[in-house]
């Protein structure tokens, strides 16, 4: 498949090009049937809380389980019914987004205990990190007009070369780990063994 | 045993309190609004110039990848981008790589009304939800068709006029993407067939994609609420994006302030030359 | 989007506000069952629209093709299921091979992908002299190829960092700081303006500030 896929990327073959668009295909459809996997493994982990009557977890896996097979059911019968609707709308948008903006508060305890300027290094990532603070939040502007002035150096050419490097490194790797998987060295998504 | 000193008791802070005082520092400014002024970078203005350069009948792709919980970040940003395409008359195609994109496309709908008032099929489509990131970018860059044989309502492909005159990337004016999974359409169409790439990126992502920005790969940028705030700062159409940016300033302060309460004791001991 | 008169409306927002207090309790207050309700109905139902967003978009790019005749889908379909064996100990050889495929196609996409883009043009970038340049310009254009040379040596494992590497892989590391400093100044604007999100939704829904 990789081989396939890599050439057709560099010779401009029409049969490989077919075969390269199907191998294609079936990666979309193999990913998008896969989207099941963490299904399984959640109704496994919650229903053997369930079987095990674990102390402290067990009625929570339930109203896990329920609300699962409940909203499944409602979206399988009918995706555009009003009471899956509502819960999509409602419960599922809400918690998603409260979730993701629980890390927030966590940011907040991070900048207060871990980000110590204890040397040089630390202490010059802390203070780009404040003056970009500074930059994005129009209040900086307020406090001294020079914020944005460094602030939009360091988010263009200040950040470029680290972070060209990041990229340049992570291309690299990737490469690396393609031909490591095609050689058979690295079998750590087959779940290890033989 | 010593009294405690004040940086030992501000280090044992209990951190309920500055929990608190996040929720009260952005309350206010929402309650009470300030209207700090907002300036535009480059980059967010080389993407409004590239939106306003699109030309009459242009498809241009929009890929919403953004899952509803980055709404506050990017949902601002999509809205200009959707109201200045339809002031140029382009015609859009929606696709998204998160389960929740309809519900996106729901919310775009509420917020740029007009959408619902094109012709379904003609001028806009939704394709709806796809996965496998870089695989059906480089398969949608050669046959749209293949990886969408309908769009989210279930309508075939073939049945939607649009479609017929977008099937492959050489007929795109330009792929926008939202949030996230900028790097499929940099790789897959910009590069090998000089489709421009633009689009607005979580604020996280703006390091990421600063070296794209610097060597050409994408045209323009804009990050996070801010460049959300900038956008429509530029459209001409404050929003959502602009009201939140009060709320950010007075967050970020609080930040820098914790910040610099953190470190007293190291700067203090410093100064005092002790460990 | 204005503020819903109707019942199911009225009563979706507010149980939406419950369910965020209620998540945000264990921040602001402690752990408690009110947070782990939540918690966990979040869990169910995240794993509900997955489900059934997979289940609607297998049936729309494979099932519905397959039974118009494309008999070619059927391959896919097969190689997916074959997935689900990795539940079964005795059966779960048959899953690697779909994984070797999906595995296999996705990174020729990404390796042939990242050549150009992340390599290549990094590259150009870098070394391209600017053309009617500023004294700006051609600092940039200094501290950009200096830069990204010492930070390429800060990241050779394979010698000692001794002798002329010590200057420039120490130069490179705080470059890479400040590159990270910068980052952890844009995740705190996404992070906080998440946060500030949420607020404002709860500050909507008590009706303080418009919808």
């Amino acid at each position: 498949m990789f081989a396939v896929i890599i050439a057709d990327y560099f010779f401009a073959i029409a049969s490989l090009g077919s075969v390269a668009e199907v191998l294609r295909q079936f990666a979309v459809v193999i990913s998008n049937i896969a989207l099941g996997l963490g299904v399984i493994s959640l109704l496994r982990i919650h229903g053997r809380n369930v079987q095990r009557r674990l102390e402290g977890r067990w009625l929570y896996s339930i109203v896990t389980i329920i609300t699962f097979v409940s909203v499944f059911l409602l979206g399988i019968i009918n995706t555009n019914g009003d009471q899956y609707t509502w819960a999509f709308n409602h419960v599922y948008t809400t918690l998603q987004q409260t979730m993701y903006a629980s890390t927030g508060f966590f940011i907040v305890s991070s900048a207060y205990r871990a980000f110590r300027a204890r040397n040089i290094d630390a202490g010059l990532l802390l203070i780009a990190g404040c003056i970009v603070v500074f930059t994005n939040a129009p209040i900086g502007e307020v406090i001294w007009s020079g914020f944005p002035v460094i602030g939009d150096w360091l988010l263009g050419p200040g950040q470029l070369p680290g972070y060209r490097v990041l990229m340049m490194i992570a291309g690299f790797g990737t490469i690396v780990y393609a031909y490591r998987v095609i050689t058979g060295n690295e079998r750590g998504f087959f779940g290890g063994g033989e | 045993m010593a009294n405690p000193t004040i940086f030992e008791r501000l280090d044992k802070l209990d951190r309920r309190i500055y929990y608190w005082l996040i929720v009260i520092v952005i309350t206010w400014p929402l309650v009470s609004p300030i209207g700090l002024p907002i300036t535009v970078k480059p980059s967010t203005r080389a993407l409004y110039d590239g939106l306003t350069a699109v030309q009459e009948g242009d498809v241009v792709l929009i890929d919403i990848f953004m899952s509803v919980s980055t709404w506050p970040e990017c949902m601002g940003g999509l809205v200009v981008e959707t109201n200045t395409l339809l002031d140029r008359g382009a015609r859009l195609i929606y696709v998204g790589n998160s389960v929740d994109v309809s519900r996106s496309w729901e919310r775009l709908n509420e917020l740029v009304p007009r959408l619902g008032l094109l012709e379904y099929g003609t001028d806009v489509v939704f394709l709806g939800y796809y996965t496998g990131a870089d695989a059906a970018a480089s398969q949608m860059a050669v046959d749209m068709s293949s990886i969408f044989p309908a769009d989210h309502f279930g309508t075939p492909i073939d049945d939607l006029p649009l479609m017929s005159d977008a099937n492959s990337a050489t007929d795109y004016a330009m792929v926008l993407f939202t949030a996230e999974g900028e790097v499929k359409w940099i790789q897959q169409w910009g590069e090998p067939y000089g489709v421009p790439v633009a689009g607005m990126g979580i604020a996280m992502k703006g390091s990421a994609l600063a070296p794209y920005l610097a060597s050409g790969d994408i045209f323009g940028l804009a990050v996070g609420v801010r460049g959300a705030a900038e956008l429509e700062k530029l459209a001409g159409m404050p929003a959502a994006a602009t009201t939140t940016m009060d709320a950010i300033s007075s967050t970020h302060l609080l930040f820098v302030i914790l910040i610099v309460l953190a470190n007293l004791p190291i700067i203090y001991n410093k100064i005092k030359g002790g460990s | 989007m204005a503020y819903p008169t109707e019942l199911w409306g009225i009563m979706g927002l507010w149980v939406g506000a419950v369910l965020t207090v209620a998540i945000y309790s264990y921040m602001l207050y402690k752990e408690n069952p009110l947070y782990r309700l939540a918690e966990h109905i979040y869990i169910g139902i995240a794993f509900a629209i997955t489900a059934v967003v997979a289940v609607q978009n297998t049936n729309r790019i494979a099932v519905t093709p397959l039974l118009n005749g494309q008999i070619v889908f059927i391959i896919p379909i097969i190689l997916g299921l074959g997935m689900y064996t990795v539940f079964v100990e005795d059966y779960r050889w048959i899953s690697r091979y779909s994984i070797a495929v999906l595995v296999g196609c996705m990174l020729g996409v990404v390796t042939s992908g990242t050549l150009i883009p992340n390599i290549i043009n990094q590259i150009t970038s870098t070394i391209a002299a600017p053309s009617g340049a500023t004294m700006m310009d051609w600092f940039n254009f200094l501290y950009v190829g200096i830069g990204t040379i010492c930070a390429l040596s800060y990241f050779l494992f394979t010698r000692e960092h001794t002798g002329v590497l010590a200057p420039t892989a120490r130069l490179g590391r705080l470059i890479v700081m400040v590159a990270l400093g910068v980052m952890f100044g844009n995740t705190v604007l996404f992070r906080m303006s998440m946060l500030s999100g949420r607020i404002e939704y709860l500050l909507q829904v008590l009706g303080l500030i418009p919808m």
